[in-house]
């Protein structure tokens, strides 16, 4: 186990390292360099002479490297010129904002994609796995941004039981105090998430229901009840747990998507304003950071699946 | 198992049993992809719902004439009535004639992306697959980098960068877009290199190139045409996504994303035309795309078909 967890661990910081060059070398295929992006097209030679001595940009390539991964390890992610702040601060400020978002959207995706997925592959071809199916194939084929519209002309147009927007408070604390304003963003990140999830989860159960040892539990006599959660569930979830971390850049996008639409102030949001603004110290420090979140996730779906699957930690 | 010749089960076989009966002719495969296809009605609805939805975007301009050059302020926002059967949106474009013209870049970027990212992908996927080693943990390690960066992100960062075209969008999309088919093909072709027609190549001297490109690849191709479908259906959400956060394609060229963010403002005036017309047929064309992948991969896996 330990030197299964050494090797995935030295692939993931291989895979950030390299994202790591590619936002590096992105700062550097700006338009007119880094210089010119913050002062300006009309800034004199000069003040961007000035500009890139302070901020060693005319030192050699690999130093340059060199000293914005330096500044990586000392939790500096760079300054938003725009928002006159630096983006570690902003950075602290919205993840958890985000977090709480995606955790509760995650938390119900997952209970309720895994049981209406094995609901779905015990009552298979029958019209209510018909139904399901056909609901889960809208809602996969429906963009996160109609959908969230579709939920505000419901619920906050026509029958006025929610507020339009999110949470608008500056702290996650203050995203706690609002429950009411969370339940459009939370239910359509978990609409998308449950269309998707279910229907995995329905096929790797079909596939494990088909197995030889769910045939020779039910020749022991085992109950259907046993035989779904003691036999089929631990194997049929193996599956759905490396999806779960493949999908994180998936996820991540939704929730820039619902966090737009719900003007929801996340990472998201960040990203956006700072897309419309050329904020470009942040769009590329956040490209980092979400790139690194997506890594661990991946790193952290695979030790689930050795915890899970034994044989894995063999190999 | 070879495809062209299938053994029936060994209680089937008695001495009156033709050889000939035993080789069976070829393509009996590519049959039964299209009799497993033919029968499944959501891919048939699928198909259908394809077919018309690019009639309706490449043709229907062609029929239905609408002024989608010149802004008229006096018309804006005109509920659906003569001459204007889906109203007009804020600066007075027809909307019918606004969701054909959009639905072509749709369309067009969609295609030639995801056609772009198999073609790349699959040769990726392939070479990695076959060669092994050390260039197969290089190759891969970057399609995994590259895998790490939520491909929404990167398309606003790269949309806030430089002036977005149909081209520069095409090539965007299909950039993140062959990353999950060099996967794929992969997996298929690490299978595939250990079968005895791959060895055979080996054995008499083929190169790599020819078995890449005339034995792995062709066993492949139900997983790339599979996958190619479901790609189209991604990129164009992708765009649609890109269109609604204002980084689409500028006006006065139109796509669908950004027509629905420009009609949500209206939300509250019940200005509907601006808003349902414009999703649904966002939604339809995707789920379109999505039946007939789902329905092209049951007919392609042979697992499937024995249940």
């Amino acid at each position: 186990m330990t030197r299964y967890l050494v090797r995935r661990f030295g692939q993931a910081l291989a895979v950030v390292f390299l994202v790591s060059i590619l936002t590096f070398l992105l700062l550097h295929l700006l338009p007119g360099g880094a210089a010119r992006a913050e002062l300006g097209f009309r800034s004199s030679p000069s003040a961007i002479k000035a500009f890139n001595i302070a901020n060693g940009y005319n030192r050699p390539f690999f130093s340059q490297y060199w000293l914005y991964i330096d500044h990586l390890f000392h939790g500096n992610f760079g300054y938003s010129y725009k928002l006159n702040e630096p983006v570690s601060t902003l950075l602290s400020m919205d993840l958890p904002k985000s977090a709480y978002l995606s955790g509760l959207a995650l938390f119900f995706t997952v209970i309720i994609a895994i049981p209406l997925g094995i609901y779905q592959a015990v009552r298979r071809n029958k019209p209510d796995d018909y139904v399901v199916t056909g609901l889960s194939f809208i809602g996969y084929s429906m963009p996160t941004f109609w959908l969230g519209l579709l939920l505000i002309a419901f619920f906050s147009v026509y029958l006025k039981w929610l507020p339009p927007s999110a949470p608008q408070s500056a702290t996650v604390g203050g995203a706690f105090t609002d429950p009411k304003a969370m339940v459009l963003p939370v239910l359509t990140l978990t609409i998308v998430g449950v269309a998707s999830f279910s229907r995995y989860m329905r096929s790797s159960a079909i596939e494990s229901l088909a197995q030889d040892y769910i045939r020779t539990a039910k020749a022991k006599g085992v109950t259907q009840r046993g035989i779904l959660f003691g036999h089929m569930l631990r194997n049929a979830i193996l599956p759905i747990v490396t999806l779960l971390g493949l999908s994180i850049p998936a996820l991540l996008s939704g929730n820039l998507i619902t966090e737009s639409v719900f003007n929801y102030p996340g990472v998201g949001l960040l990203f956006w304003t700072a897309a419309q603004s050329r904020d470009y110290p942040t769009l590329l420090a956040l490209t980092l950071v979400v790139a690194i979140f997506t890594v661990l996730g991946n790193f952290m779906a695979d030790i689930s699946y050795g915890i899970i699957d034994r044989r894995v930690r063999v190999s | 198992m070879p495809p062209d010749i299938e053994t029936p089960p060994p209680g089937e076989i008695d001495a009156s049993t033709e050889i000939s009966q035993l080789v069976r002719p070829p393509r009996r495969r590519g049959a039964g992809v299209v009799s497993v296809f033919m029968e499944n009605k959501l891919a048939l609805v699928g198909v259908i719902l394809i077919v018309l939805i690019i009639l309706f975007c490449f043709v229907g301009p062609l029929v239905y004439h609408s002024n989608q050059i010149a802004s008229n302020l006096s018309i804006s926002n005109d509920a659906p009535g003569p001459g204007h059967p889906l109203g007009t949106d804020n600066v007075g474009y027809d909307e019918l004639g606004r969701l054909m013209k959009g639905g072509q870049s749709s369309l067009e970027i969609g295609f030639a992306a995801a056609i772009l990212a198999g073609l790349f992908g699959v040769l990726w996927g392939a070479v990695s697959g076959f060669f092994g080693g050390i260039i197969d943990t290089i190759m891969m390690r970057i399609v995994d980098a590259l895998l790490s960066i939520p491909v929404l992100f990167v398309l606003l960062l790269m949309a806030a960068i430089i002036k977005v075209n149909q081209l520069n969008l095409t090539l965007a999309v299909a950039f993140f877009a062959w990353l999950v088919p060099a996967r794929l093909i992969r997996g298929e072709t690490l299978t595939l290199r250990t079968r005895e027609y791959v060895q055979a190549v080996k054995g008499m001297g083929g190169g790599a190139s020819r078995s890449i490109f005339l034995h792995l690849i062709p066993n492949a191709i139900g997983t790339i045409v599979v996958n190619i479908t479901f790609q189209v259906a991604d990129a164009i959400l992708a765009l649609a996504a890109l269109g609604y956060l204002g980084f689409g394609i500028p006006p006065p060229a139109a796509n669908w994303g950004a027509m629905l963010s420009q009609g949500v403002t209206y939300i509250y005036a019940g200005e509907w035309w601006l808003i349902y017309p414009v999703g649904a047929l966002i939604v339809l064309t995707v789920m379109a795309f999505n039946f007939v992948g789902d329905a092209l991969r049951d007919a392609f896996d042979v697992r499937l078909q024995r249940r």
